[in-house]
């Protein structure tokens, strides 16, 4: 038996090391090559992944004691609706950060930014009635570890990221469809190979997410929308005066270090529509908000150039309609940001002085 | 920077080629300090003060100890170095448990206190680098080693990134020897180095992390839905997510000192296939364990005061190694199930000591299951979130019928199948040693092994997990 204080220099291997890893690495290469070529045959392309590092790295491009810095939070409509690029187009040339993340609601990371000293810049909130008035909780749910996370995490974290993002656009075996742990199996017991998911939402190197619904059957997606609205509906009102409160001082927050907070609806149709409002009735919800906040409210259906587009799903805008959209919601937040004299009304909106 | 990161393959390719210009020795060594103090900073870049401070106080403590004859004198030093130490680790490892506790001891005779949350962050590797700092110091005084002059060593065997933040727990007499000379890894201690290096990611990376972590976190995080197929089946994958993360570790400190020339100790020798819990310590964190053997078990007495002294040795020693890997009663506990364990053994060993079946080969195999048995068991406290969670996953354990409800089918064969592997490689392997099988693979086969290790790697979901030894 070994002793405890025995090592491996003692016992070392010897032979032709370095001939033996040049074998290694181009037999590695050579089964990875074929792997992606395989892979790739099949139909699979390389998928960005959005997690939680992905976020903390997008949080970490928010710039401090900027007032020209605007940040998109929310869920799944403010990553599909939002056209980056057409934002930037409108913004001097500036993209906003996209810290939306899909299944969640905003005030966690609303509560966060509230807190932060140094942000003053321009917060677009995407108020899903499905999250907000149901009561907040800005300190749990995903959207509160993400932030828990980016508060921990190590000071190469960004660079970390930038590595993964890139291998991740460049290799199709990095996609988490092309999971070990799940083809192998199948190729063991019923020999064969997984198909490509056919997808509606590309998430893109901003984590903006592109929607496009060309060949998608999306009734089972409505459905399935629908099903998830089937909630238990807004807090009682006095709770959500409570909640409210809560929100509006995170709101203060914000403003008295010469920020601004957007509370926006976004698009829904259909069945998806009728079950939401059906469900959270704007007079007892959305309403309610924008009496009591000092922050600039949105709400589409009161805006004929937001409220003309369909969501194909139910629920969210396919690129072709987010460009419109994008560049009608920034007019509109401009013409608001005007209307309060804000300090940030020299931003060069599209098409306007 | 961790090992299974992308941003250490780019730190440790510069420093490794840093390593290798024809600098003067010193100037090579400082490359190393600063290469490990980046890697620490990575982290939490404050926290390196922290590690200069407790580097510069013990070397000059040592020193200073070592001019002076007078016995109080040398006590003074120690026991300087000694409250300094172990204070910073118990304020930032233990300050919220202690500080909890008092509050539930407070309650308990009716003084309502409500403290507020110190909300203390932990130093990565913390209790790693203060025992080996302790370790130097004691040695000093017990003259076993002489204080070494240079500080720029003392600082590289304190701070050396392989294993600065998890270990092993390596000793300034193994250590700062090696900083004399000049080193500069053999084409064979680079080809075995970088081998252990993979060796060790795979372990983490595609074991570990995405295969057996995912089942466990199922059986542990849903305790109370477990049914007797998912608590053995999580407790199994438990057992090997433990050992593949951390033994994981370890082979890769191991191999990256190795590639710059530098021997680091063995951590882990086929500890699966004890057959008995004074050989399970000896092959499980083995620089804990002789840590905790000369520095703790030994002065309290160890086995020189009689079978009953003995005993309470034995549990005072496994009770505090276990309070070491965290400030949590589970860890207390799984400690203490580890002390009763080695005492019911040594109490056996006595009855049986000159019994001839009892080295009957299928009796000591029968023995080595036991002993994985109980140590299965006794990692229940060491994962649950609390004790309630534990003992329901014991219970359940044994309850029938044997069914999933938790885990699916494709997962619990998964954990079946590396268990299996894992037992039979540690059985065929515990008297031998990786390097003994792997001297007998001609070269190309060892190139197979090596890529279908960096396959793996590259397939591997990539789901972000810590070490778990990164908490301790």
């Amino acid at each position: 038996v070994l002793s405890s204080t025995s090592n491996s220099n003692e016992r070392l291997p010897t032979g032709p090391w370095g001939r033996t890893w040049l074998l290694a690495v181009c037999l590695a290469v050579l089964g990875l090559g074929l792997g992606e070529g395989l892979w790739r045959a099949r139909g699979f392309r390389p998928i960005l992944r959005d997690d939680a590092d992905f976020w903390c790295w997008a949080r970490s491009t928010v710039k401090g004691h900027d007032p020209d810095q605007v940040v998109l939070i929310g869920a799944s409509r403010i990553l599909m609706d939002i056209d980056t690029e057409t934002w930037a187009e409108c913004f001097r040339g500036r993209k906003p950060v996209q810290l939306g993340v899909t299944g969640s609601d905003c005030v966690p990371v609303l509560y966060h930014l509230s807190k932060d000293r140094t942000f003053c810049g321009i917060l677009v909130c995407d108020v899903a009635p499905g999250g907000f008035f149901q009561g907040i909780y800005p300190r749990s749910g995903i959207q509160a570890e993400y932030v828990k996370k980016y508060a921990t995490r190590s000071a190469l974290a960004s660079e970390e990221q930038y590595l993964r993002l890139l291998v991740q656009q460049a290799s199709v075996l990095r996609q988490p469809e092309i999971d070990f742990r799940e083809f192998l199996p199948l190729l063991v017991w019923h020999g064969r190979l997984p198909r490509p998911q056919l997808r509606y939402n590309t998430i893109l190197p901003d984590r903006s997410v592109r929607g496009d619904y060309t060949g998608i059957d999306v009734a089972p997606i409505i459905e399935r929308g629908v099903r998830q609205s089937q909630t238990a509906g807004p807090v009682a009102p006095e709770q959500l005066r409570k909640d409210l409160s809560s929100v509006e001082e995170m709101v203060t927050r914000i403003q008295e270090r010469g920020g601004e907070v957007v509370f926006v609806t976004f698009p829904n149709s259909g069945k998806r529509r009728a079950a939401e409002e059906g469900l959270f009735p704007r007079q007892r919800c959305w309403d309610i908000l924008a009496a009591h906040t000092k922050a600039i409210t949105i709400h589409y259906r009161d805006y004929p150039d937001l409220a003309r587009y369909e969501c194909p799903d139910g629920a969210h805008l396919d690129y072709h309609s987010a460009v419109p959209f994008t560049k009608a919601l920034a007019l509109l937040i401009k013409d608001k940001l005007h209307a309060r004299s804000h300090p940030r009304n020299t931003l060069q909106v599209c098409g306007s002085s | 920077v961790v090992f299974n990161s992308l941003t250490f393959a780019v730190f440790f390719t510069i420093v490794l080629i840093l390593h290798s210009l024809p600098f003067r020795w010193t100037v090579k060594k400082f490359n190393l300090l600063v290469a490990s103090y980046l890697f620490y900073a990575a982290w939490n870049p404050p926290f390196v003060l922290l590690l200069m401070i407790s580097a510069a106080v013990d070397f000059f403590l040592a020193k200073w100890m070592d001019r002076t004859e007078r016995a109080s004198a040398r006590k003074v030093y120690l026991i300087t170095s000694l409250v300094l130490n172990l204070g910073l680790l118990g304020y930032f490892k233990y300050g919220s448990f202690l500080l909890d506790n008092f509050v539930r001891l407070a309650a308990l005779v009716g003084i309502r206190y409500q403290a507020a949350a110190p909300d203390i962050i932990l130093p990565l590797g913390i209790s790693f680098y203060t025992f080996e700092t302790i370790s130097y110091l004691i040695d000093v005084y017990r003259r076993k080693i002489k204080p070494w002059n240079s500080f720029l060593d003392y600082a590289l065997f304190l701070t050396f990134f392989p294993h600065l933040v998890a270990g092993p727990i390596v000793r300034a007499g193994d250590f700062l020897p090696q900083c004399y000379s000049a080193r500069r890894a053999t084409a064979a201690q680079l080809g075995w180095g970088l081998s252990l290096l993979l060796i060790g990611l795979f372990e983490k990376v595609v074991l570990a992390d995405s295969l057996l972590a995912p089942v466990a976190d199922t059986a542990y995080d849903a305790a109370s839905r477990a049914a007797c197929g998912d608590a053995w089946i999580g407790t199994l994958a438990f057992s090997g997510q433990i050992y593949f993360d951390f033994a994981g570790y370890s082979t890769c400190a191991i191999g990256a000192a190795l590639c710059f020339g530098f021997v680091l100790n063995d951590n882990f020798h086929f500890p699966y296939a004890a057959i008995g819990f004074s050989d399970f310590w000896q092959r499980w964190h083995m620089s804990l364990s002789r840590w905790l053997r000369d520095y703790l078990y030994i002065p309290l007495g160890g086995n020189r005061h009689g079978e009953r002294r003995t005993h309470v040795n034995l549990l005072t020693t496994m009770l505090l190694g276990g309070l070491w890997h965290g400030a949590s009663w589970r860890f207390v506990a799984w400690g203490g199930l580890h002390g009763s364990y080695l005492i019911a053994e040594r109490v056996l060993r006595r009855v049986f000591r000159n019994d001839a079946w009892a080295e009957m080969w299928l009796l000591r195999m029968l023995v080595a299951l036991l002993t994985y048995f109980l140590v299965c068991l006794s990692w229940v406290f060491f994962r649950a979130k609390d004790f309630a969670s534990a003992f329901e996953l014991l219970t359940t354990m044994f309850e029938r019928p044997l069914m999933l409800s938790l885990v699916t089918r494709t997962n619990a064969a998964w954990v079946l199948g590396i268990t299996a592997g894992l037992l039979l490689t540690h059985g065929m392997l515990r008297n031998s040693s990786l390097e003994e099988a792997v001297k007998h693979w001609p070269w190309w086969f060892r190139a197979i092994g090596l890529a279908l290790l960096m396959i793996g790697l590259a397939l591997a979901p990539g789901d972000d997990r810590a070490f778990i030894y990164f908490q301790f």
